[in-house]
Formats: structure tokens, sequence, C-alpha cells
């Protein structure tokens, strides 16, 4: 009985210890949070409470999103298809994974991912923290086994004292995608020229940009807005755009089963959409003008199309203007910055 | 003794604080909910995004997506005082049937918990966004009816759309139904472009007194149909949606088409379910 007696007071600090800090999971609570640098025009970002973001974390991740360890051959990272110079794709009309295996799909750009609520082309995973272990371990991409991947990162020189000193403890695969999906939710992309010309900055955008904004925005013509919605040049949805009459890949009905989601896909950002050839989600068009005359056309008629397409007659200047303006969404900062680069 | 009197009450009092550190919300006991389901019905039978319905002139159409924002929903007591439920809700019209332990039946709804328990007189609520709310999706975040994620939002210069009703309709002469080929684009919105004129509409269920009353730890269900092909008609005006096809209330006669439709739906086309 003496011996519990001196237990107690531990046990009472303990459950009390528990009630404050139980709800931020898996990370030490004296971390150094990391500071998001969010622009007055986006919305703030959300942080999962059991994935606080921390500076140890982010650039674990970072590490781990650079390193082909993730692989099964230790050849291919996530890095391989997102690369920062051309935003975060790869500039490929399908990516390539272990052994040269190609999917069917264009590598999608990682631009303002924070404010997504579902991910991959046809929406197939909910959160940035899950959708980090698809890649790693389809057999298109890594094809990687998720304990071999532990067991590496376990024998590997630096990781399990990182992992320890970001979690408090060692390699789990909770661990290793919640340190990749800390480093993904940093990169936000809100520096172009059109973010100046809404900040205030009139002389951001050429004559020609702006006519190209006011046809994109038009009401009656453009109508690009509908689904590229401002401030993030997407609306998250998912749409069919009449690429095809029939698709091969049928999208989001693979997800949902709906016949009524054939064809659909998400609705890609505009933002450093300069960067991010070719383009569609199975990189079918190589320039923006392939895509301009494309949506002019009306697309081509799927059942499920978007009412939102009209054959709409455009001149050779408003074409123009319209590439001109989505090339004012490119945000070189963004692209070259060393933040979003291993050192 | 009092060592282990003072231990003891130490322990409930890390105990209390560790259960409730994850849960800041309020349980009143004397509360039940509150749920508004929005029922769409065609000529009396359940709406069904993508499916062929007949307008009353006999044109076959369909909606694949129908949404609308319901805001300023409050309930309103039997001595006039309102007790607010919630700023704004979308309400997404197309989305499969969804149901929750209770039969929901074919409409959306949301529930509201903590409902002071006690006896109403009626429900009050806003179609579309208020001009209060009608800003910028950066002022909310991605979890909030109003963030950019929802699909609503036109852009800055025009604000949020209220009413959302996008499928196709076959406009031949014949009428057959065979070819949807015409598409339909029903927009409503932009308030603040046209203000002073409103499409934001409040309608009120309400009855002198006692029209239900909330039971401590129950769950009321507030049902509403709406009529979608009454959207389209009144007795002195019915919408020809073979040619009035499509608006996004820009100012003229997009915007009196999106005044037309709206009008109807509150005046005609929404009915309380007896309950």
């Amino acid at each position: 009985m003496k011996s519990i007696k001196y237990l107690i007071p531990f046990i009472c600090i303990g459950a009390l210890m528990l009630g404050n800090f139980g709800c931020d999971n898996d990370s030490p609570n004296m971390a150094e949070r990391y500071e998001l640098s969010i622009p007055d025009h986006f919305p703030d970002i959300p942080i999962p409470a059991d994935n606080p973001l921390t500076v140890d974390k982010v650039e674990l991740g970072k590490q781990l999103f650079f390193d082909p360890i993730l692989s099964k051959d230790n050849t291919v990272s996530c890095a391989s298809c997102h690369n920062p110079d051309f935003a975060f794709t790869d500039f490929s009309r399908v990516s390539r994974g272990v052994e040269g295996a190609t999917g069917e799909r264009n590598s999608p750009a990682i631009i303002n991912l924070a404010y997504s609520n579902s991910f991959f082309w046809d929406g197939s995973n909910p959160s940035l923290e899950e959708q980090a272990i698809n890649p790693i371990i389809n057999q298109l991409e890594m094809a990687s086994d998720l304990a071999d991947v532990i067991q590496k990162l376990e024998n590997h020189p630096t990781y399990p004292q990182e992992f320890q000193k970001v979690f408090d403890g060692p390699p789990t695969t909770d661990r290793l995608v919640k340190a990749i999906a800390s480093y993904e939710r940093t990169l936000i992309s809100a520096n172009s020229p059109y973010d100046k010309y809404i900040a205030g900055d009139e002389s951001a955008l050429t004559d020609s940009e702006k006519r190209g904004m006011d046809l994109f925005f038009n009401h009656e013509r453009g109508e690009c807005f509908h689904c590229h919605t401002e401030p993030f040049f997407t609306d998250f949805s998912f749409q069919n755009n009449g690429l095809y009459e029939e698709y091969r890949d049928e999208g989001r009905k693979g997800v949902t089963g709906r016949d009524n989601d054939a064809g659909k896909f998400k609705v890609p950002t505009l933002r450093n959409i300069e960067y991010t050839a070719p383009y569609m989600h199975d990189g079918s068009m190589r320039s923006l003008e392939e895509v301009v005359e494309h949506y002019a056309k009306g697309g081509n008629g799927h059942r499920n199309q978007s009412v939102l397409l009209d054959n709409i007659v455009f001149s050779e200047q408003e074409k123009a203007d319209l590439v001109a303006f989505m090339k004012a969404l490119s945000d070189p900062e963004f692209v070259n910055n060393p933040a979003f680069r291993p050192e | 003794m009092r060592f282990y009197i003072f231990m003891g009450f130490m322990l409930l009092l890390g105990g209390a604080f560790m259960f409730s550190a994850c849960d800041r919300g309020d349980n009143p006991t004397d509360a039940g909910a509150f749920e508004l389901n929005l029922r769409p019905t065609v000529g009396g039978q359940d709406f069904i995004a993508g499916r062929p319905y007949q307008n009353i002139q006999g044109r076959t159409y369909q909606f694949d997506e129908f949404k609308m924002y319901i805001s300023n929903i409050r309930l309103v007591k039997e001595n006039g005082e309102e007790y607010p439920l919630a700023d704004v809700e979308l309400f997404d019209l197309a989305r499969e049937t969804v149901t929750r332990g209770i039969d929901h039946g074919a409409g959306t709804f949301s529930i509201f918990e903590g409902v002071p328990a006690g006896k109403y007189a009626g429900v009050i609520f806003g179609i579309g966004v208020p001009e209060g709310m009608n800003t910028n999706p950066a002022d909310y975040s991605t979890d909030h009816p109003l963030s950019v994620n929802t699909s609503m939002y036109w852009s800055w210069r025009t604000g949020y759309k209220f009413i959302s009703l996008e499928g196709r309709i076959d406009s031949s002469l014949e009428k057959s139904g065979a070819d949807l080929g015409r598409r339909l684009v029903y927009h409503t919105g932009r308030d603040s472009v046209n203000s002073p004129n409103q499409i934001y509409r409040e309608v009120s269920y309400l009855r002198s007194q006692d029209a239900f009353t909330i039971e401590s730890g129950r769950e009321l269900q507030f049902i509403i149909e709406m009529d979608i092909n009454r959207f389209f008609y009144n007795a002195n005006d019915t919408i020809d949606m073979a040619v009035e096809n499509f608006t996004h209330s820009v100012p003229g006669e997009q915007y009196d088409l999106s005044v037309r439709i709206t009008d109807n739906l509150v005046n005609g086309a929404l009915f309380k379910l007896p309950f």
C-alpha cells in the first residue's frame, strides 16, 4: 500500500498532462512551429490537430520528398514526378516509375494543396497525409512495400535520429506521411503578376494580360472562372471537360461508381500553368494554345460534358490574350524558392 | 487519511481534465436537435439528379447539379424571440440520399444540436447569401460553406451563386425527349453588382404559437419540399426552359430570369410537410 501512495502524485500529474496535450498527437510539445506565410487574399490553412506544423517536421518531410529511398529500387522519389523546376510536375505526358513503368495520368502539380479536400486526378484520397502513401506503394510509381520502406528508414544513418527529434519515436508509416504532408502543406504560390495586380499594382499586368483577364472572368464568353475560380484558379471540383467522346480512363467514376461521373477529373489549378505542360489528365495537350482551342470548340460532346462548355468564337488576338493571362499566373518566386528544395 | 482524500480528488480532477480536453462543445441537458431537411421533388416524386423529367410544357429535361445556399437560419420562440441556428449552410440537393439512423428521405439536411427544449412558433431562413457574407472566400476556412471549395463562388467582382442548377433539355420541336441537346445553366446571385435590387429572399414558416416543440434529447425533423418544375412557372408567367435556358445573373435579361426563378421558388415551389 505504501508503494501505491508514492505513485499517486505521478499518476495525477500524468493525467493532467494527458488532459492538456492529448489533442496534439505524436509531436513533441516544445517543437518550433512553422509559420506559414499566407497572403491576405488566401484563406487560413487548416492544419490537422494530429499533425501540427513544425519547422523540423517540414524539413524532414522535404528530405523524404526528395529521397529515392522510398522507392523499391531506390531510384524514384516524390520529386521525380513532382520536380520544383516544373512547378512540381515532370514535363512528361505521363510519369515514369521504377523500372520505367508508366501510368495513364499526367503528374499533377503540387501547388496550394493545403487548401484541397481531395487528391489525385480522380479525388480518390481525402487527405494530404493519406495520399502520400499511394505513390509509395503504387506498382507504377515507387512500387514499394511499406514495411520495407520503414525498415530502410530505420537502417538509415540519420533518419532514426531525425524521426526521434520530430516525433519522439522511430520511423513509422504514420510519421512518414505526416512529415511529407507537412512539407507539401508549405508549398504556397501566391505571388504572380495577377496577385500583384489585385493587390493594387495596376502595372503588374500588360494590356494583353488584362484583356485576357477580362475574357477569363467574362460571364458570357470566356467563363473560365467557373471552374478555375480565384484565388486558387481551381474550385477543386470534378468536371468532364469534353476531352473525348469516350474516355478510356473514366476518372472519378472509378471512385464513385456512378456513371454520371464518367470522364470527370479534378479541375487543376492554373497557377504556374506555364511551367506544367503538357496538359489535361493524360498530358495529351502540349501547349496552352491547344487548350484554348479545345475550350473554344466547346469540347467533344461526351454525355457528361460540363454544361458550362460552349462553342465560343475567339479572335486570334483574344486567344493570345487568354494565354497571356494564364501565363500571368506564373510565380517564379515559388518555382525557384530555395526553401522548397533540398540543400 | 487526508492524504488519500486529497490524492483521490487530484485523480478525479486530472481524469475530468483529460476527458474534457478534446471536446470543448456544450452539452446542455435540456436541449434537443432541429433538422432542416430540404427535399427536392418533381410532380410529387423525389428528385434524383441525372434522371429525366418533364416540365409543364412537356419538354424532357434533367438536372445534374442543384445546390442552394440557405442562410440566417433561426427558430422563432412563441414570445417572438429568435434562436439563431446557423449563418449559412450549403445544401447539395443533387447528392445521393444520406441516411443517419433515421430516415431522412431523399433530401439534404442540416442538423442543429443543442437547441433549447420548448415550444416554437416556427422557422425563418434566407435563400442565398446576404450582403454581409457575400464577400470573399478568403474570409472563410476551407470547411466553411462559403469556402472556395464549394464551386459556388464566381469571383471577387460578382460574389457567390445563390442557387446553381445545371442540366440539359430537349429543345426539339417534336419534344420526343430523345435528345437533351440544349444546356440548362441557372446560376442566381450577383446581388453585389445589382444592389439595391436583390435576389436574396427570406422565407418564414410561422404560426401564432406552438408550431412545433423541441423535446429534450430528441430530434425534430422539419421537412421542406420544393417542386423543381414550379421554379419555372406561376399563375401568370411560364419560363420556356428551351429558350430561357441560361443565366449567370448578368444585369439585364439574365438577372431578370434569376429574379423570376427565385420568386417562383419562394412563392410557389416550397411546401412544408405536415408533421
